[in-house]
């Protein structure tokens, strides 16, 4: 997008200051695009999710220009084992965005390095906050535990990826699956097995063996387990504790008057203040996760506080939507997760 | 892969690669090329034969320009004495100052300070109808906008849609009925706008203030709303690849007066299908 | 544990190196109840200097309490790019000193750095005419040298960054003020230190212009209803109004200092 004309970008204002607002694509104010919502689009990983807002048509390419093709996001979960630090419970979530040269092409490389590292600490700092970290993420207390990798690419960007991102991350989020583990002890063989889980026999025998504390000045209680191994079980694991806390975002675009919810490149362009809020409902409640002005321009309490409502309404209407879709996807993927592994097994 | 059979109307599809004929027999045109006698496509597109001439069409490619071409551009640079306009063709294109109507009459001498003041005509992100005048020796476009038809865009918004599309027609300018006026650029930028009186303009001079300002007029909500319909129009059309002529934008604009839908409705593909299925099959 | 990238051009310490562990409470209650003597309502006192770094165009020293840092502004100066930009642009850099936090941070520049350059950013970029300087660049450097929790440097660094802005002469629609607010279950405390904020539920910070009446910058994180995050942004826009009194003065006062 080279940008957009004095004359463009005061027509989009007017029409969208005028009674009744309007919109390029006769949209109303808090109407968004068609949203869609796959989950499971990387097999290899331990949840993934595809998000895209508006149809992004095939055969557009840069053309999309002026059509305004869609948004597109995947975002993709990978459990990766990690040490435990000395004063931590253990488990963490760490978020990135990458964006392909091929969403935005008319931006130079350290514009577009720039773009990304905006975009992955604002998704970090909601996601990555202390709050929201999963508690099922311990494996060996006090050892291991997992890092929980969210890496999303935005594919496109047709305008508001910062809710695209969001939904993209939460869908990933409550798709994945955490792989069952048992903590297992090393013992030297003929002894007696009296604490933890089941102890191979077969298993190769290390000199770690510690029956209590060895010493005095050991005040740490050590659990005995010093490693773990995956069980192998048909439904791939549990899933992330609290799923029901991590945000959707709702970004409001504001003008003087009004405000209007998922904008288009050409409005971002041309209305560029706007506010993201990140909004989860766990129980129903409504709980703010994080809040964003971006853009330059200025508002005032009155409009903060009544936006604020509104965006709340709008955040419930997407959770509702997006749980919904979710149940689905969950309920296809067991089914699906049952066939392949019995039908595995019985050849 | 003979092209006798191939009568002149008829088609066949080809890819780039695929041997069309010998070349002796037949003169190679764009999008072929000879090797070791023999007429080979260098695009994926449809084989055209006209008598001895040989060509391959893509079915989709940047925009080709010839002399006498309306296209509709948006101003990416401001350099010494011409603009550089984005064209959506190979090479960016290029605005003389020379060949841009100076306010204070027609026919006025470049000053020293319109060299100084060209951000006052045109500035970057700029939207502007021109006419391909002539060619520079690396291929890049020279554009004018000596006639009063042309120059700055305002009171609309602008639609792209794949060039192949718009066809050469006797007039771009078209006006529809419902006060909305299309300028369709044969680079496939559209620009849909409040209709424009033709006001008489003298040759003694004409307002400089009106063709260069950045302000638009006022447009008051049954245009607003008709301008967004006719840019969803086009839009769907595009998506299905419907060439796109005047007759049809009417018999579009029509049929969704009648079904009484909303404008947003049409993006959601459904209803866009259904509008395409009832144009196209009264053509 | 802390894992440092190799920095060819300064001599490295060993590759895993461990902080000393002190013998301190850090129980997450205690951190939130105690007092630190001043109200829930108190923000820490402000010191602010304008004009500290002389071969700048306009600069600001600010410390409260346990959050020192220093704020340069070059500019308004030709744009080194090229393309035509009609606005002047705002650049904003972020730079926390190696012994500036608990843990030494490694001297290259990290996302936290550009977290923070960007929440300023955001607060002051409307408080200033751009449209006077085209084809101009304003830059602000900020470094911290003592970081007593994030919240506190944002806020921190956009008050600097104003003040420096006008010691500059630089042309503004008003000086920008900002406070910070955490808040856990229902009692919210103004300008929480890292401990506060780090056992709070969440935090706002808010950045305004209180003679205009407008708000420039809000930013929260955390776990915060809606309700109890209007109630801080309140908090701190009334706060902002004595925040604003003290911009005013040091800048009066070292006007008339310098004659």
């Amino acid at each position: 997008m080279t940008g957009l004309s004095k004359v463009e970008i005061s027509y989009i204002r007017s029409s969208l200051l005028s009674d009744p607002p309007l919109r390029a694509d006769g949209r109303a104010p808090e109407d968004f695009r068609p949203i869609a919502v796959e989950t499971g689009v990387a097999p290899l990983a331990n949840g993934s999710a595809r998000v895209s807002i508006g149809q992004p048509r095939a055969g557009r390419g840069h053309e999309a220009e002026g059509a305004g093709g869609g948004t597109e996001v995947v975002a993709a979960v990978k459990l990766e084992v990690d040490g435990v630090g000395d004063d931590e419970e253990g488990g963490k979530v760490i978020c990135s965005v990458s964006c392909s040269p091929a969403a935005y092409p008319h931006l130079s490389s350290p514009a577009l390095d720039d773009l990304q590292s905006d975009l992955t600490s604002l998704l970090g700092s909601v996601l990555s906050h202390p709050s929201l970290c999963p508690q099922n993420l311990v494996i060996v207390p006090g050892q291991k535990a997992w890092a929980l990798r969210l890496d999303t690419i935005v594919f496109a960007d047709a305008g508001n990826v910062v809710d695209c991102l969001m939904l993209a991350c939460r869908a990933a989020l409550v798709d994945t699956r955490v792989p069952s583990t048992r903590s297992v002890e090393y013992r030297a063989p003929g002894r007696q097995s009296g604490t933890l889980n089941e102890v191979p026999d077969d298993l190769m025998d290390v000199d770690q063996s510690r029956n209590g504390p060895s010493s005095m000045l050991e005040t740490r209680d050590p659990s005995s387990a010093v490693d773990f191994e995956l069980a192998d079980y048909w439904d791939e694991g549990k899933v992330l504790e609290s799923r029901d806390s991590w945000p959707v975002c709702v970004t409001l675009n504001m003008l003087p008057t009004i405000h209007f919810l998922d904008a288009t490149s050409q409005e971002e362009t041309a209305v560029p203040l706007r506010l993201h809020t990140m909004f989860s409902f766990p129980g129903g409640k409504p709980t703010s996760h994080g809040m964003r002005m971006a853009g330059a321009g200025t508002s005032d309490m009155t409009q903060i506080g009544l936006l604020l409502k509104h965006a709340e309404k709008y955040a419930r209407n997407m959770w509702i939507g997006l749980e919904a879709k979710l149940a689905e996807e969950e309920a296809r993927r067991s089914v699906k997760a049952r066939e392949k592994f019995y039908g595995g097994r019985r050849r | 892969m003979d092209l006798d059979d191939l009568e002149t109307g008829e088609y066949r599809l080809t890819c780039p690669g695929e041997t069309i004929t010998s070349a002796h027999d037949f003169m190679r045109g764009h999008g072929t090329y000879v090797d070791d006698e023999l007429v080979i496509a260098s695009v994926a597109g449809t084989v055209q034969r006209v008598n001895k001439l040989v060509t391959v069409r893509a079915a989709r490619s940047r925009y080709n320009a010839e002399v006498g071409d309306l296209v509709v551009g948006r101003i990416t640079e401001v350099q010494p004495r011409r603009w550089k306009v984005d064209a959506n063709s190979r090479q960016d294109a290029v605005l003389m100052l020379s060949s841009v109507n100076l306010p204070g009459g027609v026919q006025r001498r470049k000053l020293e300070s319109d060299e100084l003041q060209m951000r006052t005509f045109f500035e970057e992100g700029d939207l502007l109808v021109a006419e391909v005048q002539a060619f520079f020796a690396d291929g890049a476009m020279s554009l004018h906008t000596r006639s009063l038809k042309f120059g700055k865009l305002r009171n609309g918004q602008l639609v792209v849609v794949p060039p192949v599309l718009v066809r050469r027609l006797k007039s771009h300018f078209i006006a529809l009925p419902c006060g909305v006026d299309l300028i369709l650029g044969l680079n496939g930028y559209i620009w849909v706008c409040k209709h424009m009186q033709d006001a008489d303009h003298g040759d003694e001079g004409f307002d400089a203030e009106a063709v260069y300002s950045n302000q638009n007029d006022e447009i008051d909500g049954p245009t607003r709303l008709a301008i967004s319909r006719v840019s969803s129009i086009i839009r769907v059309l595009a998506d299905h690849f419907v060439p796109l002529t005047d007759t049809l934008f009417l018999e579009a604009y029509n049929w969704l007066i009648e079904q009484e839908v909303n404008t947003k409705d049409l993006i959601l593909g459904d209803l866009g299908d259904a509008m395409v299925a009832a144009t196209c099959s009264v053509r | 544990m802390a894992q440092s990238t190799f920095d060819r051009r300064r001599v490295n310490g060993p590759e895993e190196s461990f902080s000393p562990v002190f013998d301190e409470e850090d129980d997450a209650e205690l951190g939130w109840t105690v007092k630190h003597g001043r109200g829930l309502a108190d923000i820490r006192p402000i010191f602010l200097q304008p004009g500290l770094v002389s071969q700048a165009n306009g600069s600001a020293y600010i410390e409260t309490e346990k959050t020192k840092l220093a704020c340069a502004v070059y500019g308004p100066r030709q744009s080194k790019t090229t393309t035509y930009s009609e606005r002047g642009r705002l650049n904003v850099e972020v730079k926390f000193a190696p012994f500036s936090c608990v843990r030494r941070r490694s001297p290259l520049r990290d996302a936290e750095d550009r977290a923070v350059a960007i929440a300023v950013y955001q607060s002051i970029v409307s408080s200033i005419c751009l449209e006077l300087f085209p084809k101009s660049t304003i830059d602000v450097f900020i470094v911290v040298i003592e970081n007593d929790g994030i919240e506190g440097c944002i806020a921190s660094g956009s008050i600097a960054a104003s003040t420096a802005l006008a010691d500059a002469g630089i042309e503004m629609l008003g000086l920008v003020a900002s406070c910070s607010a955490g808040v856990r279950g229902d009692e919210i405390r103004l300008d929480p230190v890292e401990k506060e904020a780090a056992a709070a539920d969440g935090t706002v910070i808010l950045a305004c212009m209180p003679a205009l009446s407008s708000i420039t910058n809000v930013y929260q994180s955390g776990r915060v209803s809606v309700q109890g995050a209007l109630k801080c942004m309140e908090l701190c826009q009334d706060r902002c109004i004595d925040v604003h009194a003290v911009m005013a003065q040091s800048l009066l006062s070292s006007r008339t200092s310098t004659g």
